[in-house]
């Protein structure tokens, strides 16, 4: 017997049953997720999504400004580098390629980093309210390294793309058809942090130290 | 992992003299829940969000088999490999398999107390591959040779002097040899060392909180990015998961996770929420080239048949023993196995016998702070007074105790006799205790005594006799 | 640590319930004046008051150790006893909660069964049952001392017991309440937990007995003979002159008597 034979064996033995029949294993199929019903969304605080976005991501010690253009993007960042004492050099997500960064006087390099990045550029698929958290789609428009490597994480969000919950992202992910799930999908909420000396908090554990959003609305 | 479970005693008592762990173990004490209660009042659907979690739960466990079969055929479907590993022997040969066919020599873990369970890092140092963890909690006490005291914050009980120690020791090979005494410059360094690590593995294993079926997709929290470091940098990823982490959709996953980080750290969400979904696709320029999932059983078949079915709810979140007085006294190393508190005390017994770890059940005041907040709701002091039914029926408890409880049982079910009993016994020792009022000790029951305790003597005549004698003046 | 049987088995309140009076083995033998504040009580909100002779524990010690057969022959006894009353009280959570869990123990007894869930459903703990069923709300009784009050478990989580006492005590002549912090961490007792670990109950006691020290008050409340007994244990050891009482005796103003562990004729605290 297989080891998935065996371990499938023993949870049936477990459960007192035989394997389910095909009429039994459709209806489990067609079930809306376990409970068969509208998943329960917390209610937000009152106001616009973008004030509940921020008010979530300023809560995890993340920071947003917002530009009116996708094409003010490489001016801001520009800003931010400068702003924080930065050389003008960023790794930016091929999917924002097309934007002006050398007028913006920035040295962008696109494409994947191994490490020697201190300010990473990516674009988020979707912005949840709820908890002011960023949602990346890795491919080769953007890699994942991108979120994790540099020591500053810009990531530009368009108003539009912003949600409430994160349950419209599963709808809109299986909505993509074909394509489905990209090998990860990175749900960012805030810098990294680790509380594992004494319970102190430390931001930038391994991940960035700092993490803003750059709003295009 | 091997069980020292039925030290229980010694190792608790050892905990409580230990000065250094109760400087550790006071700081954490109401840091959890005072964080946890702030976490759940800002949320009032949370309790409605344990209904559901508890029958999303509940759902999948009778379900299993055709959700496991499910995830896994989408793993394959995206080009992933599923392995079922049904003891721990046959997780640890799995993972060693695939780390010698990928031909590596560094590989780094992410956090998984499934990892922990099984043993892995022994058998991969025993195979001759060099392993590092990345959880800064972990890589300290892998620095330490210790097994995690807590299920989220493995290295609580350790000091930032002891930490600061360890680095100093162990960091000189990299040219580090400044001593530190900071918490911020001691992360810092943990991150120079780790981040050449990360990029130097040929395999990165991570457990996985969640595993969804719909889709195949492995779900870790983190707060510190190294899961994602972790699963992204090496060339192979390596999950490894109990098999009740499965639930059916995203949707499922996302109920639970509102749940999760609340209940343990008291943050609304984790960091880090990764999805991870089969290796790099074909145009991917950054991922893992495979993706290994190994379901581990280990015992969690055999808890679907009874009462134990309701602990495979438990999403591994550490409230029941942030808020258990007994672990908050002795902290985890002394319950001897991979898992502290009132969830470890369930688990323990039930994974490595009850012979071996019988005090773990019985090291318990049944107060029910843990049931309270836990988010399934698993009837935890249910579960341990279960557990303490079955080490009666075994006969493995103390001798003295069961012919305690039976002359007890026999006294109480006579109660002629028991009045007569409890009023000679009321009357001699309101008279041995004289003008104290209390005793400083007591022949035979020294244990009472043994805790730092007097014992306040009874006032003198019992009630029935009081009542008694009180109906017979008013001439009832 | 479930409420079983909770249904009630009146819906309209009698005018004169018959209450059969579950005094508890630690109140029969080391409390007297538990049982007689209890009664006292009772009386005042209209009860008539009775005391089974064939009473005698509830069974926890077995329960708890896992000789559910012996919790079971226990409880044979204490349901034959009360089965007949309108009301079971007990002035205690812990065995109130017991009798609660009695349906429990006999899964494969369907007779005994029927009978331990009827009595379950009318068993109350003493405090709750005069301001929840009785709708007591204020105590003619003086108590002029700081006091704090420690949440007995059992009482607290198994049947919601926190805010009763509070409103009854605040009735109190002259009695000042301070909040105990972690007035809901055990306090290290558990039953016979306490003599199988005793070095770290003794830890949670003597962190109860911190905690008491912290709040300056002179006299600890409690609705557990256990708790409280342990809590007295760890407090006389200390010497630092606070004394306990269970809460019936503050609010039948019959804390006339030494406390739990005090020399006797050392004298009433108030009146």
């Amino acid at each position: 017997m297989s080891g998935r034979e065996t371990v499938l064996a023993s949870i049936r033995r477990g459960l007192g049953r035989g394997p389910l029949g095909d009429a039994a294993r459709r209806a489990l199929d067609e079930r809306q997720g376990a409970t068969d019903s509208a998943p329960l969304l917390p209610k937000l605080p009152k106001g616009p999504l973008q004030q509940v976005f921020r008010a979530g991501l300023e809560k995890v010690s993340g920071t947003m400004s917002e530009v009116a253009k996708l094409d003010e993007v490489p001016g801001a960042v520009a800003g931010y580098l400068a702003g924080h004492g930065l050389g003008p050099e960023a790794a930016v997500a091929p999917s924002l390629e097309s934007l002006d960064w050398s007028g913006a006087g920035i040295q962008a390099s696109f494409g994947p980093t191994r490490g020697g990045d201190y300010a990473g550029v990516s674009l988020a698929w979707r912005g949840v309210a709820e908890n002011g958290s960023l949602v990346l789609l890795s491919g080769p428009e953007n890699p994942t390294s991108l979120n994790f490597l540099p020591d500053h994480h810009i990531v530009v969000l368009h108003g539009k793309d912003l949600v409430a919950h994160l349950e419209p992202v599963w709808g809109a992910l299986r909505e993509r058809g074909e394509k489905g799930w990209p090998r990860t999908v990175n749900v960012i909420t805030g810098p990294s942090r680790t509380a594992d000396i004494e319970l102190t908090i430390q931001l930038g554990a391994h991940g960035p130290r700092s993490l803003h959003v750059l709003l295009v609305d | 992992m091997e069980s020292l479970s039925h030290a229980f005693k010694e190792r608790s008592v050892h905990a409580l003299k230990d000065e250094t762990l109760q400087v550790a173990l006071n700081r954490a004490k109401d840091g959890f829940a005072v964080k946890r209660a702030k976490a759940v009042e800002g949320l009032p659907e949370f309790d409605a969000l344990r209904d559901r979690a508890v029958a999303i739960k509940n759902h999948t466990l009778e379900n299993l088999d055709h959700y496991l079969e499910r995830y896994a055929d989408a793993v394959e479907r995206n080009g992933g490999k599923v392995h079922w590993a049904s003891s721990a022997e046959d997780a640890r040969r799995i993972v060693v398999e695939i780390c010698r066919a990928a031909g590596a020599k560094m590989i780094t873990k992410g956090k998984s107390m499934v990892g922990e369970e099984v043993g892995v890092n022994g058998a991969l140092e025993g195979a001759g591959f060099e392993v590092v963890e990345t959880d800064l909690g972990e890589y300290i006490i892998q620095l330490a040779h210790e097994p995690p005291s807590h299920i989220i914050v493995p290295a609580v009980h350790k000091t930032r002097g002891q930490i600061a120690d360890l680095f100093h020791e162990n960091h000189q090979k990299y040219g580090l040899t400044r001593k530190l005494s900071e918490v911020p410059e001691m992360v810092n360094e943990a991150r120079q060392v780790l981040r050449s690590k990360y990029l130097e593995a040929d395999v990165g294993i991570t457990g996985a909180n969640f595993l969804i079926a719909e889709s195949g997709t492995s779900v870790i929290v983190t707060n510190e990015g190294n899961g994602d470091l972790t699963c992204s940098l090496p060339r192979v990823h390596i999950v490894t998961a109990g098999i009740e982490k499965v639930v059916p959709t995203a949707e499922d996953a996302t109920t639970l996770l509102r749940l999760l980080a609340r209940s343990a750290t008291g943050q609304d969400l984790t960091t880090y929420t990764t999805f991870s979904t089969g290796p790099k696709r074909a145009d991917d320029t950054d991922g893992p080239e495979e993706y290994h999932v190994v379901l581990v059983d280990s015992g969690r078949s055999t808890m679907l048949a009874d009462q134990f079915r309701e602990m495979l709810r438990c999403i591994r979140c550490g409230a029941c023993m942030n808020h258990c007085p007994v672990y908050g006294a002795i902290g985890g190393h002394a319950y001897g196995w991979v898992y502290p508190g009132p969830m470890g005390s369930v688990l323990t017994p039930l994974s490595v016998g009850l012979k071996e770890a019988g005090n773990l059940p019985n090291a318990c005041t049944l107060n029910g702070h843990c049931a309270e907040v836990c988010p399934v709701r698993i009837p935890l002091p249910d579960l341990l007074r279960t557990l303490r039914h079955r080490e009666y029926q075994l006969k493995l408890g103390l001798k003295p105790l069961r012919w305690g409880l039976a002359a007890w049982v026999w006294f109480t079910s006579h109660p002629r006799i028991y009045r007569l009993g409890t009023r000679v016994q009321a009357r001699m020792l309101a008279t041995l205790a004289g003008r104290k009022g209390r005793f400083t000790r007591m022949p035979l029951a020294g244990g009472w005594f043994k805790g730092g305790r007097d014992l306040p003597a009874p006032q003198g005549e019992t009630f029935m006799a009081v009542w008694t004698r009180r109906r017979k003046e008013r001439g009832q | 640590m479930s409420a079983t049987g909770s249904e009630t088995t009146t819906d309209r309140p009698i005018e004169h319930p018959r209450v059969g009076l579950f005094v508890t083995c630690l109140a029969d033998i080391y409390r007297p004046n538990v049982g007689l504040a209890a009664v006292a009580l009772l009386e005042k909100v209209g009860c008539s008051v009775e005391v089974p002779q064939t009473q005698t524990c509830c069974g926890q010690p077995s329960y708890n150790n896992g000789d559910l057969a012996g919790a079971a022959r226990t409880a044979r006894n204490t349901i034959e006893a009360f089965e007949d009353f309108d009301y079971v009280v007990v002035p205690s959570g812990s065995c109130a909660g017991m009798l609660h869990d009695y349906p429990r123990l006999f899964e494969s007894e369907p007779g005994w069964q029927q009978r331990a869930r009827a009595m379950a459903g009318k068993t109350h703990e003493l405090i709750s049952f005069l301001t929840d069923v009785r709708g007591l709300d204020a105590v003619d009784a003086s108590f002029a001392r700081a006091v704090t009050y420690h949440d007995s478990c059992h009482g607290l989580r198994a049947l919601g017991i926190k805010e009763q006492p509070r409103r009854l005590l605040a009735s109190v002549g002259g009695l000042e309440l301070r909040e105990l912090n972690d007035s809901e961490i055990c306090c290290g007792f558990g039953g016979t937990f306490c003599v199988k670990y005793p070095e770290i109950s003794g830890r949670m006691v003597a962190d109860k007995a911190d905690a008491i020290a912290a709040t300056g008050a002179k006299v600890v409340l409690g609705g557990d003979l256990g708790c409280l007994l342990n809590i007295a244990g760890r407090l006389g050891r200390e010497g630092g002159g606070v004394s306990v009482y269970h809460v019936a005796e503050v609010l039948a103003g019959m804390a006339d008597v030494p406390g739990l562990g005090d020399p006797p004729g050392s004298g009433g605290r108030s009146r």
